[in-house]
């Protein structure tokens, strides 16, 4: 397993960070903010590039890029703090829609003419198996009843994949319902660019794009890995750029006649924060491989990866800010954008303890295994 | 995948199998257990010994070049030569501190008389090599040394005290490093010298550490008196010796993380082990997230240490990148060792966890300090300027 990115995987995200540090500038995203500006104008752009296209497969008229391609993005969008329904429609939607093997609505998702988001989280916890969301089989097709929280661009997308449970066998399916049958309340709350929504469903028409089956939990687990994965590269991006301006300003900022960077008590923070964020990536681009290739370990993998971001995040957001001083907790300055951004994504597809607690589930139900049969589990 | 690809990665799943099989037929059990006795003097000699065996059957510093007695191996060999010398448990070199830094200075800056009389027997253990680098004065600030070596016609006339020399008890030779110009800028007066440590004037006292072992020790000079060929390099130049010294062992990063991940998965094997009163260490909530964070702390290493694997692999040169590892390793292993004792209770108060314990304070000293480490990622990597001298 290479963890070094192809030529043509830095190509796409040097070209994704140029996209966006023209037109998702820090006034774009203030306008967004303050509600002078729409991201409209950015999704057009977006579909023009092909990028909804990015991970559909080419039989569906996508460019049939790996999921590397989508975490690269979702890092470069988190960078960003982009708004709009990209990160929802390539990181959630689509690869649940290809897990499905939804022909048509790929094909839409392709064309830029259709975005979507997975409604998953009930009663505010992002669960992978539903507990209060019901399907029932009508005649020819099935309806579905219950409130998903949280849901990534929930307020703006044209549909939903939502998680339920078959009340008659009482296997998970997922199911795809049109924003226009189901109830939709924004909650804008802490981070507005990504236009979460709480969405209620009251007997709402629904398609089961994956049918409640003895076998339907793992094919909806594999999408779901996807889209938490992501949320840690989206996580991981804000985190850096974080990061990276904090160090900026460490090394201009005057105080006792020398630059605040040259001092001991600073500098020391800053090498922490540069291992917390060099080592997120690493994890997280293990994690994207790992799926990417369908590697055995992949479950560990995109837990130690959504943990990984959530304590990068709570590190460097927290020093980030610090650092900064006053300057850094004014609405007038850029920097809480990025802070907001980190934050959510740390909550959002599952926070570092329900990961945790996953994976101590998962650790605890193997034997140890030497290090050196893993090792070579992750060089092969 | 090419076709040079694919006979590159034949060739080294034949080194791998043939090691093992190697490993297999040499590094018994009983050899092993003579290795780890707790008494150092015999487990010294067995560590010798099969260190011996070991060189001569061409598995000795791998990546050092052949005509040293190396195979100039690439980083992929090295690496699979890490992974298997790890999953057998085998020791590292006898010399550790000689085949990866002492060596490596030789073969830059020595003459061919030098690299003629140490290097092989150092790599094969007839000769056990120190370092003498620390002073009592002198830790971090290493350049701030002062053991110093006056010249007497050719000779070099030594007087001073080093420190933390590890194994400079049993020591036949050491590298030493000895202020030749008290003039000069702090680190334009250092010269590195190749010392015999029969030599009449030279002392060496162990140090028992907190862990009550004895592997380091004091090294005392009083004129003590070295030939003009002890001179390793220029006079004078001896802080290039010290540092633009390059390991030719790149895949070294993977021992680091080798060794975590099993020093790990023995813990998690203990804490599964039921008490004689049938209760399991990892049974407690409390336990179970301590040792969550540590392995994810250990998978954490080895990801971060395989992406420089990767980037070496991929032609990138060594940078600072070494001080991020350290950094991770450091504490990694560090807090790893601590919560063998946390987790495991009475049981870890003697025996190998309460050893690895008592050990684990050096992890983040030696090899340079956690906050001189820092101040390193700080300045070089990340390019902040250096602390302002005398700031209020």
């Amino acid at each position: 397993m290479d963890l070094e990115l192809s030529v043509d995987q830095i190509e796409l995200r040097d070209n994704i960070r140029n996209v966006l540090e023209g037109s998702c500038t820090r006034g774009f995203v203030r306008g967004v903010y303050e509600g002078t500006c729409d991201a409209d104008h950015l999704w057009k752009q977006m579909v023009e590039l092909y990028w909804p296209a990015l991970a559909v497969p080419e039989v569906h008229g996508g460019l049939g890029l790996s999921f590397v391609e989508v975490a690269l993005l979702s890092e470069e969008l988190g960078r960003a703090t982009a708004p709009g329904p990209l990160l929802a429609t390539t990181s959630q939607f689509t690869p649940m829609l290809v897990e499905a093997g939804a022909g048509d609505m790929l094909t839409q998702v392709a064309e830029g003419a259709r975005t979507g988001s997975l409604a998953v989280a009930e009663a505010g916890r992002w669960s992978r198996v539903p507990r209060t969301s019901v399907a029932t089989r009508t005649s020819d097709s099935w309806t579905l009843t219950g409130t998903k929280t949280d849901v990534l661009s929930g307020a703006t997308v044209d549909s939903f994949v939502v998680t339920a449970v078959d009340g008659a066998s009482g296997n998970v399916g997922a199911f795809l319902v049109d924003a226009s049958d189901a109830q939709i309340t924004p909650t804008a709350g802490l981070e507005p660019t990504l236009e979460l929504a709480d969405v209620a469903f009251a007997a709402s028409d629904a398609a089961a794009i994956i049918a409640p089956a003895s076998d339907s939990g793992p094919r909806i687990e594999r999408a779901l890995e996807q889209a938490e994965v992501a949320m840690a590269f989206n996580t991981v991006g804000a985190c850096r750029r974080i990061f990276e301006e904090t160090l900026d300003y460490a090394k201009v900022r005057v105080q006792y006649d020398h630059v605040i960077g040259s001092y001991q008590a600073l500098k020391h923070r800053f090498a922490n924060m540069y291992l917390a964020v060099e080592r997120a990536t690493a994890v997280c681009y293990f994690a994207a491989i790992a799926i990417a290739e369908d590697d055995p370990g992949r479950s560990e993998a995109v837990h130690i990866a959504k943990i990984a971001a959530g304590d990068c995040q709570r590190l460097v957001a927290g020093d980030g800010l610090q650092l900064h001083g006053g300057i850094g907790f004014t609405w007038e300055h850029d920097l809480h954008f990025l802070l907001k951004r980190a934050k959510a994504g740390e909550l959002l597809c599952g926070g570092s303890a329900a990961h945790r607690a996953a994976l101590a589930e998962l650790l605890d139900l193997r034997h140890a295994r030497s290090a050196t049969v893993m090792v070579r589990e992750v060089a092969s | 995948m090419s076709g040079t690809e694919t006979e590159g990665h034949e060739a080294i799943d034949t080194f791998r199998s043939d090691l093992q099989r190697w490993l297999a037929a040499n590094f018994t059990d009983t050899v092993a257990a003579s290795i780890r006795q707790p008494e150092r003097t015999a487990a010294l000699r067995a560590h010798r010994t099969w260190n011996a065996e070991l060189v001569d059957a061409g598995y000795g510093a791998i990546a050092w070049p052949a005509e040293y007695g190396g195979r100039d191996a690439d980083i992929l060999q090295q690496l699979a030569y890490n992974e298997e010398m790890a999953a057998a448990r085998a020791p590292g070199p006898v010399n550790a501190i000689g085949v990866a830094n002492i060596a490596p200075a030789i073969m830059a800056y020595g003459t061919s008389d030098q690299k003629q009389r140490f290097l092989r027997s150092m790599l094969r253990g007839d000769e056990l090599w120190s370092q003498g680098m620390s002073e009592p004065d002198s830790g971090s600030d290493l350049a701030s040394l002062k053991c110093s070596a006056v010249r007497d016609g050719d000779d070099f006339v030594v007087n001073g005290q080093k420190t933390w020399n590890s194994n400079g008890d049993v020591a036949d030779w050491c590298q030493l490093y000895v202020r030749t110009n008290a003039e000069a800028p702090k680190h334009q007066g250092i010269t590195a010298l190749l010392i015999d440590m029969t030599t009449p004037g030279v002392e060496a006292r162990p140090i028992k550490t907190m862990a009550g072992d004895a592997g380091f020790s004091e090294l005392f000079f009083t004129d003590a008196r070295f030939p003009a060929s002890a001179l390793l390099g220029q006079v004078d130049a001896g802080w290039s010796v010290a540092t633009n010294t390059l390991s030719h062992e790149r895949a070294g990063v993977a021992s680091m993380y080798l060794s975590v991940r099993q020093q790990f998965d023995d813990l998690l094997h203990a804490a599964r082990t039921p008490g004689e009163d049938g209760t399991r260490a990892i049974d407690s909530p409390v336990n179970r997230v301590a040792l969550m964070r540590r392995f994810e702390e250990t998978r954490n290493l080895e990801f971060l240490a395989r992406r420089t694997l990767d980037a070496a692999l991929s032609g990138q040169q060594p940078g600072a990148e070494g001080s991020v590892i350290k950094l991770a390793w450091s504490t990694t292993s560090q807090r790893l060792s601590m919560t063998a004792v946390d987790v495991l209770g009475l049981d870890a108060l003697d025996g190998r966890w309460a050893a690895s314990f008592l050990g684990s304070p050096s992890l983040t000293i030696a090899g340079g300090t956690t906050e001189i480490n820092k101040n390193i990622i700080g300045e070089r990597v990340l390019g902040l300027p250096r602390e302002p001298k005398g700031a209020a």
